[in-house]
């Protein structure tokens, strides 16, 4: 009887989802596997090392020179996540790994005061790497590394051996090191993780299907540049000039801003082109591929122009405009991911995309 | 008063008279008094904007009212003529409409310094609304408390005893709230980013609706600690059913379905893994059809309809269709919403919210 009343839900189909792959979305899964996500936390494995090994060396030859070559690879690491940190898939999602790596945003600067204080009391728990990773997420990763790099007291790195602050980036280099291998490691070919990615099927966490696959992967690109224009953008550049906050940018300090958004959308353009998932598109609209790059292209050529400190874009009216534009452009990128391309192959319109309702 | 404000109270000023225009026409009127049932529902137009619909048991549209953005949970009570629509976070307001009568709709909000999280609940008599609301600065849980006898004044709030209520019901007996503190902390600086997902605790807290009292808190065990505790509903004999939403990997399998009572500790019901993967780790609804013995849940994300019988928590049945969420029992079982459109046994042009209010 039970079952006869349940029957009247007609709308809900009674077959399951197809747990299958056709070659194409195969071919679409596989090259980001292999040409995006591998090759960039490698990359970012890579960067974390030598970022690592640098800061080791100021530490036993503090001089300005070691010290800028650190501050350099600090912002090449930084690129390097930046263009990868959108992918919220998998490993990085455990164990707190993203905020581990970059706590941002931080409303009421509860990161910096944390750092501020572990060095104002000379905390000996940031120094060490088994120590560093039980304290709080905020002092683990790259936004207490720019402090100690590039705030306050951070010249002192070129003069005192074996320093308490020198000593507070190196366990946290360290720590970037470890947290990259875990995530480069994950991913490697033949991994659960790999087989996972490539292959939807009905008893797969990820995806059990094709076009779950595809919602993800497209999930990612949209919500990366959602939080790029309402985040990153968003917590300085205001509706009003009076209304900005630049010392509420990312890194601010090592005037890195402009460079990370830049970073970021050269990521998720580079994650577009590589899945060649305008290939799945019937093929009176495969010109969106193209119109989507044009978007994206705008928006980095309109960041060209604006890599230098947020206090001074945000003064400059001209620059301020092109700031203004540039927060339209990555939404008309959204636009022909979420509103055209998604609608053409038949996925979510990002009306729920399950975000915590 | 700053500009973000002005602009708000002149957008809701703009969509009130917008909504006068839209009272319900007579034949509507006749047609809802002669349904069975009659659920509401938010819904997004494919010109972008925004409603609620009034829709029978087979999923037949009666009546529609715009709304200024984007609606997410119902709340309605059988002594009172008003039903709610309650915006979702970080909006600021709330639609009070009449199903029954010509009353004109009544469009209210937070104060400036809260907005609501899309969900409320009447007391027994319907004389007062309580919501789920964020005192964003602080960063802490508020239930707002709203007269419904007077234009829905706000008169006054309590603490949720814990971070970004969600989902909010009147247990039987009218006494005691129960509220999902779903444990993600927001601002609407950065409208849709979880900002303290590193130290998230989620919890269910039992609450005396008539002091604001704390009477029961009862939280996840620490491995759980990514699990947000977001959607609920109780049978009559006071067993709440909860279904969560997990911010871990997508590798996990977390424990989505939990049940709680007053004086008995939460506990996760143990699902077989081909249903629970099914919901991708994340459920959007949670129904209950007393009469039946049946509990139901969704998932937007894995399109899965998973009914439970309440008794045993052994599953009855799960269907699939593409973004299904809303639920609400229906006369016989339950009825389903779905994001493309579909409600019922009708297709419709809209995405529907991921909520089902019954009305009648």
């Amino acid at each position: 009887m039970r079952i006869t009343i349940i029957l009247i839900l007609l709308f809900l189909s009674l077959v399951p989802s197809q747990a299958q792959s056709d070659e194409a979305t195969k071919k679409v899964l596989s090259n980001v596997l292999i040409e995006y996500i591998q090759p960039r936390y490698l990359d970012l494995h890579r960067h974390a090392q030598k970022l690592a090994s640098e800061t080791e060396h100021l530490c036993n030859k503090p001089s300005a020179s070691n010290l800028g070559v650190v501050q350099a690879s600090f912002l090449s690491f930084t690129h390097s996540w930046a263009k990868i940190e959108w992918f919220r898939i998998g490993p990085v999602i455990s164990k707190n790994r993203i905020e581990r790596i970059l706590f941002y945003p931080d409303r009421k600067s509860t990161g910096l005061k944390q750092v501020q204080r572990a060095l104002a009391l000379q905390d000996q728990t940031v120094t060490s790497l088994k120590s560093i990773t039980q304290k709080s997420v905020a002092v683990q990763g790259l936004g207490a590394l720019e402090f100690v790099l590039f705030g306050t007291g951070s010249e002192t790195l070129q003069t005192d051996e074996s320093s308490f602050r020198c000593s507070f980036a190196k366990a946290i280099t360290q720590n970037m090191v470890e947290i990259t291998k875990t995530l480069s490691d994950t991913w490697i070919s033949e991994s659960i993780a790999s087989n996972y990615w490539l292959n939807p099927s009905a008893e797969n966490p990820l995806f059990r299907n094709d076009q779950e696959a595809l919602n993800v992967l497209m999930g990612t690109m949209i919500h990366g540049l959602e939080a790029i224009r309402d985040v990153r953008i968003g917590a300085f550049l205001k509706e009003e000039a009076k209304f900005d906050r630049p010392k509420s940018a990312l890194m601010w300090r090592s005037e890195n801003t402009a460079a990370m958004i830049t970073k970021g959308l050269e990521g998720l353009l580079e994650l577009f082109n590589v899945s060649a998932i305008e290939t799945l598109l019937p093929e009176e609209n495969n010109s969106l591929g193209d119109s989507t790059r044009f978007e994206f292209h705008q928006a980095i050529r309109t960041l060209n122009s604006l890599q230098k400190p947020i206090a001074g874009i945000l003064t400059s009216e001209s620059d301020r405009k092109q700031m203004e534009y540039l927060k339209l452009s990555v939404g008309y990128a959204m636009s022909r991911l979420d509103n055209d391309m998604s609608q053409q192959l038949g996925l979510s319109a990002g009306f729920s995309f399950g975000d915590g309702d | 008063m700053n500009k973000l404000e002005l602009d708000r109270r002149a957008f809701l000023l703009g969509a009130g008279a917008s909504l006068s225009a839209s009272l319900l026409a007579k034949p509507a009127f006749a047609k809802l008094r002669n349904q069975d049932a009659v659920f509401a529902s938010g819904f997004k137009s494919p010109d972008g904007n925004f409603g609620l619909a009034l829709l029978s048991e087979d999923g037949e549209l009666i009546q529609s009212y715009p709304l200024p953005a984007r609606g997410h949970g119902i709340a309605a009570n059988q002594n009172s003529n008003w039903a709610i629509i309650f915006a979702r976070r970080p909006e600021n307001f709330a639609l009070a409409f009449d199903p029954k009568t010509h009353l004109k709709p009544v469009l209210f909000s937070t104060p400036a310094d809260r907005h609501f999280y899309g969900h409320g609940a009447f007391s027994t008599d319907g004389r007062l609304l309580y919501a789920s609301e964020n005192d964003f600065e602080n960063g802490v849980g508020k239930i707002g408390i709203y007269d419904a006898h007077s234009n829905f004044v706000r008169i006054g709030e309590f603490n949720s005893a814990g971070i970004g209520p969600h989902e909010i019901i009147m247990m039987p007996g009218g006494k005691t709230l129960c509220v999902a503190n779903g444990g993600i902390k927001t601002h609407p600086q950065f409208p849709r980013t979880k900002l303290n997902l590193d130290s998230m605790r989620s919890s269910i807290v039992f609450i005396d609706a008539y002091s604001g009292s704390v009477i029961e808190v009862h939280q996840l065990p620490d491995n759980w600690s990514l699990l947000s505790l977001r959607h609920m509903a109780t049978d009559q004999k006071g067993i709440v059913w909860i279904g969560g939403q997990y911010e871990g990997s997508a590798f996990d399998q977390a424990p989505l379905v939990a049940k709680v009572s007053m004086r008995t500790s939460l506990q996760f019901i143990d699902l077989p893994s081909k249903h629970n993967v099914c919901f991708k780790n994340y459920i959007g609804s949670v129904t209950i059809n007393d009469k039946e013995g049946l509990v139901a849940l969704s998932s937007p994300k894995g399109g899965q309809v998973l009914i439970l019988d309440s008794q045993s928590g052994n599953v009855v049945k799960s269907h699939f269709t593409s973004g299904v969420c809303g639920l609400s029992p229906s006369q016989k079982s339950f009825i389903a919403s779905s994001e493309r459109g579909r409600f019922g046994n009708r297709n419709h042009d809209v995405n529907w919210d991921n909520h089902i209010g019954r009305l009648q």
